[in-house]
């Protein structure tokens, strides 16, 4: 089944909408939240309220591609089930990965840094004039939250070549926050 | 903020970031090595057609046909005398004969006629008489049967005169010529020329 089919049983309301829905991307959304909640359970979990989620929000928002609203939806949920817990449970490598972001900030302390909304809004603004190539890559880094072996094998290019993509589009991220005087 | 803050405010970013991340394949740069040898071979055609046309041929500096029917532009033009015409070239440092002009008192000098074969054929004779005429005036010249590459390769094969003229002989040669005069200073190499009025 195709996303328009089923985009059209979403606005039918028809419930069979969520059924063919887990057996067209159930597989990846489910993998995609596992990466980040290291937890089957919450990670089917979070599959289901993405379901939820897109049974609630179409046909009033219509999106142009299902998959990506799909991910975007179970990326939300996921953070929001991150926050349920406690810190110390937050998955290790999430942690991580932020705080390979976060070294494009000069401060030290995160409380010291802009307010999400703030953050959001200028790493938007600086990804829209960043190459493709390197956009592509930094989204599969932090916003799929994927390796650098799977950005690799995934784009079939060298590990080395992922690592320079991210570490420059990080250093530009730097010099565009100080210039733009947002840290 | 939380310890995945960052992370989290990514959430808002455009759908369409989203979905390209989807390709499987990185989009394609432009090879430099293949966009360097694409210009290269661009330039060696540009070159190639500019040389075609002659614009790398050397051009006469100095032309003063008072008496010739050639005229400056027929010499501008690159093109050998038209039948009829007469050419004096004399260069600083050629060898004719044998010998080289050494110093700027002694020119070699070249008579050439048209380098079309035909006219060639045609004022071969009319070659042999100036330079007898001139060699009774005191000239020291010498007929020349030259072999020639012209501009697109093919042979040719035609007579000139050469020899060797003090500043005196050199003067009045347009004044002595039957057939006008086309002086032709290349004074060291072949890229640099001097006007010089005779």
């Amino acid at each position: 089944m195709n996303d328009i089919d089923l985009l059209l049983l979403y606005a039918a309301r028809d419930e069979a909408a969520i059924e063919e829905t887990a057996a067209v991307y159930g597989d990846s959304l489910f993998r995609f939240a596992l990466r980040m909640l290291h937890n089957a359970e919450d990670a089917e979990e979070c599959v289901n309220d993405t379901y939820r989620k897109a049974w609630d929000t179409i046909p009033e928002t219509m999106p142009q591609n299902l998959r990506a609203y799909l991910f975007q939806v179970c990326r939300f949920e996921a953070f929001g089930k991150l926050d349920k817990q406690h810190a110390a449970k937050r998955s290790a490598e999430l942690v991580e990965l932020n705080e390979e972001l976060a070294t494009c900030l000069p401060h030290t302390s995160v409380e010291d840094m802009l307010d999400q909304k703030e953050w959001g809004e200028a790493l938007r603004k600086f990804l829209e004039n960043l190459p493709k190539e390197q956009r592509m890559i930094f989204m599969r880094r932090y916003w799929f939250g994927e390796s650098i072996s799977e950005i690799a094998k995934r784009y079939r290019i060298g590990e080395s070549r992922v690592k320079t993509s991210l570490h420059r589009a990080r250093n530009k991220l730097r010099h565009y926050l100080e210039k733009e005087g947002l840290t | 903020m939380s310890n995945t803050a960052l992370l989290e405010s990514m959430n808002a970013m455009p759908m369409a970031w989203i979905e390209e991340c989807e390709n499987d394949v990185l989009p394609k740069k432009p090879n430099v090595w293949k966009v360097g040898a694409a210009a290269a071979a661009c330039a060696c055609v540009a070159m190639g057609a500019l040389f075609a046309c002659g614009a790398f041929q050397r051009q006469p500096t100095v032309v003063t046909p008072e008496n010739s029917i050639g005229t400056f532009m027929s010499a501008s033009l690159a093109r050998g005398p038209y039948p009829g015409e007469m050419w004096y070239s004399i260069w600083l440092g050629s060898d004719i004969n044998n010998r080289k002009s050494t110093d700027n008192l002694v020119y070699c000098v070249e008579i050439i006629f048209s380098t079309e074969q035909e006219h060639i054929n045609m004022n071969r004779e009319k070659t042999k008489a100036e330079c007898e005429r001139l060699a009774a005036l005191g000239y020291e010249l010498y007929i020349e049967e030259k072999d020639w590459i012209g501009y697109w390769g093919e042979p040719k094969h035609y007579t000139t005169v050469g020899g060797f003229l003090s500043v005196e002989q050199m003067e009045a040669l347009r004044e002595v010529s039957q057939y006008g005069c086309y002086i032709d200073f290349a004074m060291s190499s072949f890229e640099e020329y001097t006007r010089v009025e005779p």
